[in-house]
């Protein structure tokens, strides 16, 4: 196996509140909790639901330092976007830059709204790491076609996770016969050569991949596939479950009365 | 002994016109271990989908257990025959083991006790029990093989058919894969493969189906894999042993053994006196 092996949920089998708690009744809580965080509009608010979100983060055990490592893979498009936003929303300006033709204004508006932003985002990003980390991956895609998400986004779901690795390997295979035969890659991408073997590469790919579903195909239906993968329902919601759930939500209710309520800064943003 | 599996004047032409099969007619004998040979694009693997009917006949028929495949009943069939496909990655797909093996028992709408009963002996049969919760990505390619015959066998087939099962097994799983395969032909099934593999053809199977260009050049014994003309016109070689002792089991006027044993025994006999 030329791939190191990736896991989506190595930390899925820790034992934690979290871990044990019903997968489908964590993600509609954690769900409405993460909806309510992206509509949040007031620093405050989005402390708040910060704050919850990391006491959940330390209730279900998860090692923090993989968190943030995760975390950091989205920072970059979140700064991507979060460095446009002091420029392009109208206010009080902080800070001109005059580029000649026009002139730059940093808003104290939209400084406050990259910041909202960005914490949204991070706070969106943990809910998602908190549901994942602490679902085998598997059972998450199960409790997806529990909750009537159409099985043919969970088979899409299901078939690129696992097909992904053997696609991955194939490319590398390929690649190491070229280098063998002393294939470099030219500087420049649009050299025409470099530009037709890549060309190449893909269009193998492609065939390849095509060939290899219409064999799993056939051998799905010799095991009696006709069109619907079925599952043992082995999951059961507690009351347990039922109460956590009930009052992940209404945390998010109280923060979002803290956010509308306007403690602090408030009236201003809405 | 009955026939389970017959086939007669069998057809079929792939959309880009090559004709795959031209007229294969055979039968495979109940408990039977057969082995079909035969070259790189002799219709092998086209063969082994008529017969639990992922491909139906375009011409000719194709019988399982005395019943003709036809669109009414192939889904029946596949319960009856079991197909193991050459790249495991083909047939593995479920995010876990034992996910992969219920699939089948699970199209059959089986109970539920009965289905966790089938997987776990079907895993323990090929024993990848232990591995039972793994993704399939996280497994060696054996073991991965391990986990899609146990897929099949979950289902309980009479037949079960493998298309090049030793193919990139190492040595050891070689030898692993042949002690399932004995296993399986001790519970009574017939065991069906196509190989390239003349040796181990000479050495397990019972009987032998030789194809070429989509049609049957010979079926008979593994006697069939030391005859010259035969063996030229597929383009196999003789096994290994009767290579060895082609010249010395002549001039003696012996039979050309074909297995180890075989020529295990011819040595002995030759260097007794």
């Amino acid at each position: 196996m030329d791939v190191e092996h990736i896991h989506l949920d190595e930390f899925s089998h820790l034992q934690s509140p979290f871990h044990r708690f019903d997968p489908r009744v964590k993600i509609v809580s954690c769900l409405i909790l993460l909806v309510i965080a992206v509509t949040l509009k007031s620093p405050v608010g989005l402390g708040a639901a910060l704050f919850t979100t990391c006491l959940m983060i330390v209730v279900s055990r998860l090692p923090v330092g993989r968190i943030l490592k995760r975390i950091a893979l989205i920072i970059p498009f979140v700064l991507a976007i979060g460095l446009f936003l002091p420029f392009i929303r109208s206010g009080t300006p902080l800070y001109s830059f005059n580029l000649g033709l026009f002139t730059l204004h940093v808003t104290s508006q939209g400084l406050q709204g990259s910041i909202l932003f960005f914490l949204r985002i991070i706070c969106a990003a943990l809910l998602i790491i908190l549901v994942t980390f602490t679902t085998p991956f598997h059972v998450l895609l199960r409790s997806l076609s529990d909750l009537k998400i159409p099985q043919i986004f969970t088979h899409l779901i299901q078939f690129s996770f696992r097909y992904f690795f053997v696609l991955f390997d194939e490319i590398l295979r390929m690649q190491r016969a070229r280098r063998s035969r002393n294939f470099r890659p030219a500087k420049s991408i649009l050299s025409r050569r470099t530009l037709g073997t890549i060309g190449g590469l893909i269009g193998v790919l492609f065939i390849r991949s095509f060939e290899r579903g219409e064999r799993v195909y056939y051998s799905m239906m010799s095991r009696g596939f006709r069109g619907e993968i079925h599952l043992l329902d082995d999951l059961q919601i507690k009351t347990k479950d039922f109460i956590l759930g009930v009052i992940i939500v209404l945390l998010g209710v109280t923060i979002l009365l803290i956010d509308q309520g306007g403690w602090g800064w408030p009236l201003a943003w809405r | 002994m009955a026939a389970c599996l017959e086939i007669e004047d069998l057809y079929f032409r792939y959309h880009d016109g090559t004709e795959a099969l031209k007229g294969v007619s055979l039968s495979i004998q109940k408990e039977e271990k057969v082995a079909i040979l035969g070259p790189n694009g002799a219709g092998k693997s086209t063969l082994l989908l008529h017969l639990n009917g992922i491909h139906l006949p375009q011409q000719g028929v194709v019988c399982v257990g005395g019943k003709e495949i036809n669109p009414d009943n192939e889904h029946q069939v596949r319960s009856k025959v079991g197909l193991v496909f050459q790249d495991p990655d083909d047939q593995v797909f479920s995010p876990t083991v034992w996910d992969d093996v219920a699939f089948g028992p699970l199209n059959m709408n089986l109970e539920r006790a009965e289905i966790e009963k089938r997987v776990a002996d079907a895993l323990r049969a090929v024993r990848m029990w232990e591995f039972r919760s793994r993704a399939p990505h996280h497994l060696s390619y054996g073991q991965k093989k391990r986990v899609a015959i146990a897929g099949v066998l979950a289902m309980d087939p009479e037949i079960i058919v493998l298309d090049e099962p030793t193919a990139f097994l190492d040595p050891s799983g070689q030898e692993d894969l042949f002690e399932i395969l004995e296993n399986l032909h001790r519970e009574g099934r017939t065991v069906i493969i196509a190989t390239h593999d003349v040796d181990m053809a000479a050495m397990w199977a019972t009987s032998i189906i030789i194809l070429k260009e989509g049609q049957i050049l010979a079926q008979g014994t593994t006697e069939l894999l030391v005859k010259e003309d035969l063996v030229e016109a597929a383009g196999l070689r003789f096994p290994l042993i009767s290579q060895v002792f082609e010249e010395a089991a002549v001039s003696s006027g012996q039979p050309l053994p074909r297995t180890v044993k075989e020529g295990k025994k011819l040595l002995f006999k030759l260097t007794k006196h």
